[in-house]
């Protein structure tokens, strides 16, 4: 009982931090950055018009809304009945699916912002090209802390992995936990040399701003990468320990945590956004 | 230091690379031992393909401008100073002009000389 509670209050808090505060925040944002940087004064800013990006605005402040409304429905219809099940969804899969909706809105902006940078590179066209002489080293982003801590943690993974195949646990899926995490580990490892050395999306964008969201952004990766591994850590843990009602708890807070690293990484204040002003015109 | 190609120029990318990092090196930008970026990174920061910077770096190793030492990358060679100073089409052209105009002397035409170089070249290359 005292489990269900719990799950119920981290439920409702992934509920509002994903899908009300952390939407609230990105969209003051990101009417900041159309309020004090106008179509008019930045045109490079805006690859279509103002209007079209605060509809998909509108959109996803929607959408969220909507999800909002359907986890807090789900809370009060799986408190109701007593054996704590949704239509005979327990709360593993429950959240899983939940999670895939609270994310869907933010799937909305990021498809358009994908639209918005291969139009903004269109638009660019430039003639000239710039480049800085200056290599990019994957050392260059993370502090040797971190990737020890990374390294630690994937270790101690595959120890505890090793350990537990001692006992014949019916569940347990074995080395295939540490192929699992080392493929996903190795996505990470993927998209984190896709960030240093890919094409950058944002043509105008000033080579100091790119560092500093490269920085961001590797170490985003690389803490999710961390928190996944000790996350399915964690959930072996518990099963061994009987606490099976405490995985859904751990793998809510463990979405929450991301989430809220992924929001952070839109930081405006640092931004040069002179880069986006109108060209001078050549008299 | 920052590099700037104009893709609408007459003269091909790779040149415009070598041009501007033997540039870098006599004004002392680059010095020798500076790392350079990969080919990937520079191809994909110029938004061009890979092969472009991979000949204009090959070139410019073969000039002993720029060396590359295994999987630690590449990097601005000791003599690259001097060696950026070389103009190797000057050379060419006048290493050619002697020998041209020998076989002038010798009586040779113009065409027949054409016809002798291209066919030189090719079975070289061929």
């Amino acid at each position: 009982m005292l489990d269900q509670g719990l799950f119920y209050c981290v439920f409702f808090s992934q509920v509002l931090f994903i899908s009300f505060v952390l939407p609230r925040r990105l969209l003051s944002r990101l009417r900041r950055v159309a309020d004090e940087h106008p179509p008019s004064l930045y045109p490079r800013l805006y690859p279509v018009s103002i209007e079209r990006m605060k509809r998909v605005l509108r959109i996803y402040s929607l959408l969220n809304h909507l999800v909002l409304l359907t986890g807090l429905g789900l809370l009060v219809v799986s408190i109701l009945p007593p054996e704590g099940k949704v239509l005979g969804w327990d709360s593993g899969s429950l959240l899983t699916l939940y999670l895939a909706l609270q994310f869907s809105p933010l799937a909305v902006v990021w498809s358009s912002v994908l639209v918005y940078s291969s139009l903004m590179k269109k638009k660019a066209g430039r003639r000239t090209r710039k480049a800085q002489l200056h290599r990019r080293r994957f050392m260059d982003f993370l502090s040797p802390p971190m990737i020890g801590a990374a390294i630690f943690v994937y270790v101690a993974f595959v120890i505890l992995i090793i350990y537990f195949r001692q006992f014949d646990f019916p569940w347990f899926g074995g080395y295939l936990n540490i192929l699992g995490v080392t493929a996903t580990n190795l996505f990470f490892l993927g998209i984190v040399l896709h960030i240093i050395y890919g094409k950058r999306k944002d043509p105008y964008q000033a080579y100091e701003d790119r560092l500093r969201g490269i920085a961001f952004n590797v170490k985003v990766i690389v803490f999710s990468s961390i928190l996944m591994t000790v996350s399915i850590a964690v959930d072996v843990i518990l099963r061994a320990l009987e606490l099976e009602n405490l995985i859904a708890v751990s793998t809510s807070l463990y979405f929450q945590i991301v989430a809220a690293i992924c929001y952070r990484s839109f930081q405006i204040d640092d931004i040069n956004f002179e880069v986006y002003r109108e060209e001078p015109l050549i008299t | 230091m920052e590099i700037v190609i104009d893709i609408d120029d007459q003269m091909p990318l790779f040149a415009q690379l070598i041009g501007q990092i033997k540039g870098a090196v006599l004004s002392g930008e680059l010095r020798p031992g500076d790392a350079l970026p990969s080919i990937r990174q520079l191809a994909n920061d110029l938004d061009v393909n890979n092969k472009t910077v991979a000949k204009a770096y090959r070139l410019l190793e073969r000039d002993s401008v720029l060396q590359t030492k295994g999987y630690r990358g590449t990097f601005v060679h000791p003599d690259a100073k001097a060696n950026s100073a070389v103009d190797l089409k000057a050379w060419v052209a006048g290493k050619l002009g002697a020998t041209i105009d020998e076989l002038r002397e010798s009586g040779v035409t113009d065409s027949e000389i054409r016809i002798a170089f291209g066919e030189v070249m090719s079975r070289r290359s061929g």
